[in-house]
């Protein structure tokens, strides 16, 4: 009975099935399914806030997360995909963004976007940029609120654009393709804010006021906060009369009105570069989803070559020794997988030849973009600086008549408060009143601040409505 | 003994006389002015900038406490202060307390003026950013008819067409190879897709394109017809 040869049916390649699968489950991870994403909405209030609890928040301008080696050198620039003047466009009109969002959610009295000298808002939300671009966008975000209480402490936010804003549908309402990042962000913040108490809440917003009081006008008022290694809290409380206060107040509204200019400012810039940067975002979501298509093409293919001509070398054969039909149709197999192998590759090659291509063409519109934006970063700028400075400078001036008038007011000599170090405040102000419980935990406000005769905080925020928006 | 008498009597209304005449003088004399506290004389500290005369026990000295460095662009002069005015004539702490508010309140004014200017130049320019956009999206309007809606809601289609264009242009050389007879990304039938604002004909060269498209887009209707100019152009040496 002789042997019936093996036919050259379905040989078992164990081996190169295996390897095919494991490149095929890998092909299959760089798939990336877009879906729609759902529209989140920050959360809003169920009911009135009272005017004592509204909050006011300050956006400062986003680091824009630019490293040092990156700065200058162009070379890293296109390795890294980071161009500073984008960048710097960005850290003002992310930040807007966000304020926006917070704006929108009706749940915080004035939401600015603040210049650096701004210093005592209820609560000051800083973020830095990690990633950005038409797809992506990573933000760090912190939040610490007047009593030095840290709300959020460089949290890293995530998002994918949505798909839908970059849709060519005027029927859809506008929205930014990572606005439920940002509405994370309000939530976030809210949540923060509900795990104080009202009067750790109407604490803060005293707390802001006074901070800013001595900082003007350190001598009378610096007793009346305490600082402890950037935890502070309020230790007195003006009488409601007090006229250096009042004056002090009156001051505040200033400061209100020129973090509501230098907001208007940002808010004007991004109205300009809107449009342009939304174009530029809508190409470079194409171009990265391209780009990231062709590069998992590129993987796949190679590696499916790899796997093939590596299958055609090293599977053993599966031919007994006379069955020279099986052997001869192997070695057409394996000479079909080698071949295959290397077609695969050289596929995958040319793939991640249009890859870069592509990359080239995404850092094209990054550079085109960022050069027509630059003069703009400029102008915002130097605008907010020239206010910025000027008022500075009439600070240091109202802190030198401040500081005359409480001389005049008290009788008192001490030091002007360009040297500051007071050499010996004679008197209080004779009108203080102190506050029951001065010791200042370390987190954020004390629970009872204050007495019944305390000046009721009208200086520290004017409510929602007494201030232009951008 | 009557004359002893009245020489007695004499000499007591001398002496009254004398008493009453050293107890006017008294009164008349100059009294020292009254200081807030008997340590310290009534003087100021000044800032740094501002030089101070030194001060004197008495009589207490008119004190300036104008400063020196006003803000540059608050535009405030200087004005005459109200103790400069009365240099050289003594001033209460009252007086002076009432010059330095009153100089706060001047310079507070000063600062309104500069954040109403700001403020004035900012809504003008959002009116002109208004009008612009209305502008544009009148335009966007009468070229085909698709409103000119904001970047985020979604793209006109006209400017999608215009920005695969504008990719199109930015390709590598090596791809740009192959868009010829129109490749993925469609940007072969933009130079066709556009004509329905920049005239007939079709634009094989990617510059002659680029012209088209910046044409499209531009909203100063001077630059615009001269681009439009240049794209019939090109239209017109590629038939």
């Amino acid at each position: 009975m002789s042997k019936r040869p093996r036919s050259p049916r379905l040989i078992e390649w164990r081996t190169p099935a295996g390897i095919l699968c494991a490149v095929l489950l890998l092909a299959g991870c760089m798939v990336q399914e877009e879906r729609p994403q759902a529209k989140l909405v920050p959360i809003q209030p169920q009911a009135e806030i009272p005017q004592t609890q509204i909050l006011d928040v300050g956006v400062r301008l986003f680091d824009p997360g630019i490293p040092a080696d990156v700065m200058t050198d162009i070379e890293q620039q296109n390795k890294k995909s980071i161009y500073p003047d984008l960048r710097r466009a960005e850290s003002r009109y992310l930040a807007m963004n966000l304020r926006n969002t917070l704006e929108s959610s009706g749940q915080w009295g004035a939401v600015r976007v603040i210049p650096d000298m701004a210093q005592f808002v209820d609560v000051i939300v800083t973020g830095r940029i990690v990633e950005s671009n038409g797809k992506y966008l990573k933000l760090d975000i912190s939040a610490v609120d007047a009593s030095g209480h840290k709300w959020l402490d460089n949290q890293r936010y995530d998002g994918v654009a949505d798909l839908a804003s970059y849709k060519d549908n005027p029927a859809l309402k506008p929205r930014d393709p990572f606005q439920n990042l940002y509405v994370k962000i309000a939530d976030d913040l809210l949540a923060a804010r509900k795990k104080l108490s009202v009067a750790q809440i109407e604490g803060l917003r005293r707390l802001a006021g006074l901070r800013f009081a001595a900082d003007l006008a350190p001598d009378p008022f610096k007793a009346y906060v305490a600082d402890n290694k950037g935890q502070y809290a309020v230790t007195r409380l003006p009488a409601p009369d007090d006229p250096l206060y009042t004056r002090i107040d009156s001051i505040r509204q200033r400061d209100f009105a020129l973090i509501d200019t230098v907001n208007d400012y940002y808010s004007g810039f991004s109205d300009t570069i809107h449009e342009s940067y939304s174009a530029w975002r809508r190409d470079s979501y194409d171009d990265i989803t391209e780009y990231e298509k062709l590069n998992g093409q590129a993987k796949m293919r190679t590696a499916l070559g790899a796997a093939a001509i590596l299958a055609a070398i090293f599977v053993p054969s599966q031919c007994s020794g006379g069955d020279y039909n099986c052997q001869r149709i192997e070695s057409v197999a394996r000479s079909a997988a080698a071949i295959g192998g290397t077609t695969g590759i050289l596929s995958g090659l040319k793939k991640r030849s249009d890859a870069k291509i592509k990359a080239d063409s995404i850092r094209e519109l990054a550079t085109s973009f960022q050069a027509e934006v630059a003069p703009q970063v400029i102008e915002v700028e130097g605008r907010t600086l020239r206010l910025t400075g000027t008022a500075e400078d009439q600070y240091e001036e109202w802190r030198r008549m401040l500081h005359t008038l409480y001389v005049e007011e008290t009788g008192g000599v001490v030091a002007p408060p360009a040297t500051a170090a007071p050499t010996g405040k004679t008197t209080a102000a004779p009108t203080a009143t102190p506050v029951a419980a001065p010791v200042a935990p370390a987190a954020v406000a004390p629970a009872n601040p204050a007495p019944a005769a305390a000046k009721p905080d009208a200086g520290t925020n004017p409510g929602p409505g007494a201030q232009p928006k951008n | 003994m009557m004359g002893d008498g009245g020489n007695v009597q004499q000499s007591q209304r001398i002496l009254a006389l004398a008493a009453l005449l050293a107890l006017a003088a008294c009164q008349s004399s100059p009294t020292k002015s009254p200081l807030p506290t008997p340590s310290a004389p009534a003087t100021i500290p000044a800032p740094p900038s501002v030089p101070q005369p030194p001060a004197k026990p008495e009589p207490p000295q008119p004190v300036s406490t104008t400063s020196q460095s006003t803000p540059p662009s608050s535009g405030s002069p200087s004005k005459g202060d109200p103790a400069a005015s009365k240099e050289g004539s003594p001033q209460t702490s009252e007086e002076r307390r009432v010059a330095v508010a009153q100089r706060i309140d001047e310079s507070l004014g000063t600062f309104d003026a500069t954040l109403r200017k700001e403020q004035g130049d900012l809504a003008k320019e959002r009116e002109q950013r208004a009008s612009d956009t209305a502008k544009s999206g009148a335009d966007a309007k009468g070229g085909d008819g698709v409103e000119d809606v904001n970047a985020d809601a979604g793209i006109d289609p006209e400017k999608a067409k215009a920005r695969e264009a504008r990719r199109g242009g930015m390709k590598s050389e090596a791809e740009g190879a192959k868009t010829g007879e129109g490749d993925k990304t469609g940007s072969g039938d933009n130079g066709a897709a556009e004509q329905g604002n920049v005239g007939e004909g079709h634009v094989d060269d990617i510059v002659g394109r680029q012209i088209c498209e910046a044409a499209q887009k531009e909203t100063d209707p001077e630059l615009k017809d001269k681009l439009m100019k240049e794209c019939q152009q090109y239209r017109n040496g590629s038939k």
